[in-house]
């Protein structure tokens, strides 16, 4: 890959994760769904970084479905924790490409492994809270556009006592 | 949070105004009289069906049940499964008082204060793990999993009468386990640990039976959640069916609960166990349980065992909990078993899930309005013609009032006097 492409590649990421903070921040979650393949998966672990979601509790590991399910609940009018929602400002940074192994590819699909942090301060009435995490996102590129299938937020404070989640991070 | 530091200093103000007015409602806040810390103030605010507001907004209070209850009576403080083999520890805190569960080399459990015996430090500082020795930062006096002092640098200056035996790590003065569910007391005296589940103890068996074997383990994690709210709240909410499908209608999980499930007409149960125990009981309905497993009742004052998890509740202070949970895997129980159940609930909890959030969220709103004095009074008079028979209809408030009987038992001379 030339000079010009890596940079090109690192834009077309970076806006990706950036517009996903957008989407999230504006409330505008049928777009932020639509990043995600259908096979995605959204994973927040708890106490620990590396644990294994399958025998150990995460504080999220959604399917698309449960995403959906999640986000519905955000703006059905029914969630007593989203009366008034949350405000969220996500802040994305420090975003890297690794380079492509030889197993990235899923079903013949393209697959990068993004690395970033991301900052979200959370507002509700007399909570202000700072959300802070590195996370790694898995891309494939799916008719021409580069979307979603894992998602994982690794919170510098998952192994503590945590305040109520109930926005996307 | 911001809130509670703002109304914390409202109460300080308040209560050292209080000391030279008499007692009454001024402005809609309480003002407490002088003296009134004794029984008869507590008879007075704890009644048959109602009881004042106060009891979960004000300081003073908490500090009584921190040492009337929570340092007192029995808490439930993990399970064995959590420290398998010889080795493992974990820490926890009964009411304010850190603790070290471990299991020795011989294969005992032992709980312990987490408290160095010769400068106070916590000997241990991680939540879980594996070790034989637990070292103090401060002078490196070095315990062996069965609290023993084992090593301690410069021994010989504190002289010839120095005593190891007498300098080991401090037993939590009681601790006594049942099917596996280790509990500890403060106070060297009082019930026994059977005396204390009494009824309740039907719970602990009917959430273990459901394995062939008969045993439970908790070795997934715990989820834990800070919540801006009084721990009664938590307490309280066990047993009540009343709110859920207000509470959590936007859960997503409410699609797979019969019609009607939450009326009195489905003909789901709730028992106050005595105790200050209960528990709400879908078993003789059509269909069962609401989740085919395990039972849904409370254990006072900490435990919550929910169908297919464990909760417990943490005070921190009058205005703030930790709730924590971790979901139960039953010994030899095929995983095709397990896994609907799991997949069905691990949405569900912690700070991050599709039905705490809502519970939290509804907690912290009770704190905060019940930062008004006016009314002073929290109302529990759902099927209170069933109160003579321990056993109500599944939406009454028979378990809460079973539960606050026994506070009250507590917090006054009741206990010490029978």
């Amino acid at each position: 890959m030339s000079g010009i492409e890596a940079l090109l590649e690192q834009q077309r990421v970076e806006q990706l994760l950036f517009l996903e903070g957008r989407l999230i921040d504006g409330r505008r979650f049928a777009e932020w769904e639509a990043l995600w393949v259908e096979e995605g998966i959204y994973w927040v672990p708890a106490n620990g970084d590396d644990t294994d979601p399958h025998s150990q509790v995460s504080l999220i590991y959604d399917n698309r479905s449960r995403m959906h399910n999640r986000v519905e609940r955000y703006v059905g009018g029914k969630a007593i924790s989203q009366q008034p929602p949350p405000r969220t400002v996500h802040l994305v940074g420090n975003v890297t490409i690794e380079p492509a192994a030889s197993d990235s590819t899923v079903d013949g699909d393209v697959s990068l492994v993004i690395h970033s942090t991301v900052h979200v301060a959370e507002s509700r009435p007399g909570v202000r809270v700072d959300w802070v995490g590195r996370v790694i996102h898995h891309l494939v590129e799916r008719q021409g556009a580069l979307r979603i299938i894992f998602k994982k937020v690794m919170l510098v404070d998952n192994d503590q006592e945590l305040t109520t989640i109930d926005f996307l991070l | 949070m911001n809130r509670s530091i703002v109304f914390t200093g409202v109460l300080v103000f308040l209560t050292a105004w209080s000391a030279v007015v008499p007692c009454q409602i001024l402005g809609g806040v309480y003002v407490r009289e002088v003296g009134d810390e004794g029984s008869s103030t507590y008879e007075r605010l704890i009644g048959g069906d109602r009881v004042s507001g106060r009891l979960y907004t004000d300081p003073d209070v908490f500090e009584r049940e921190l040492e009337r209850i929570h340092h007192r009576s029995w808490m439930f403080v993990g399970h064995e499964s959590e420290v398998a083999t010889p080795g493992e520890f974990v820490t926890r805190r009964m009411g304010r008082q850190p603790v070290l569960l471990t299991r020795d080399d011989t294969g005992a459990v032992r709980l312990w204060s987490n408290r160095c015996p010769h400068r106070g430090a916590t000997v241990c500082a991680l939540d879980q793990g594996h070790t034989r020795f637990f070292r103090c930062p401060y002078h490196a006096w070095t315990f062996d999993n069965a609290g023993a002092l084992v090593a301690l640098p410069g021994e010989e200056g504190f002289g010839p009468t120095f005593d190891r035996d007498t300098h080991g790590l401090a037993p939590v003065p009681r601790m006594e386990t049942y099917r596996g569910f280790v509990f500890g007391s403060w106070s060297h005296e009082g019930q026994t640990l059977t005396e204390h589940l009494g009824n309740a103890r039907d719970l602990i068996d009917r959430v273990c039976d459901i394995s062939p074997v008969g045993e439970i383990s908790l070795r997934a994690g715990w989820l834990r959640h800070r919540i801006g709210a009084n721990w009664k709240m938590a307490a309280e909410n066990v047993c009540d069916f009343y709110h859920p499908p207000i509470t959590h209608g936007s859960s997503g999980l409410m699609g797979g609960v019969p019609p009607g499930y939450f009326t009195d007409a489905h003909g789901g149960v709730t028992r106050d166990l005595g105790g200050g125990h209960g528990e709400v009981d879908y078993r003789q309905t059509e269909g069962g349980s609401q989740t085919g497993l395990g039972p849904h009742g409370f254990i006072f004052p900490n435990l919550f065992i929910e169908a297919a998890s464990i909760f417990v509740i943490h005070p921190v202070s009058v205005s703030e909990m930790t709730h924590i949970q971790t979901p139960i895997t039953w010994v030899g129980l095929p995983e095709k078993m397990q896994r609907p159940q799991s997949r069905r609930f691990a949405m569900a909890f912690g700070a991050a899930g599709v039905i705490e959030p809502d519970d939290a969220a509804t907690w912290e709103r009770m704190q905060l309005g019940l930062q008004a004095g006016e009314p002073e009074w929290v109302m529990l008079e759902r099927g209170l013609q069933y109160d003579h028979t321990g056993e109500g209809r599944a939406l009454d408030e028979i378990a809460i009032r079973g539960f606050w009987r026994h506070y009250r038992s507590l917090m006054t001379d009741e206990a010490a006097a029978r």
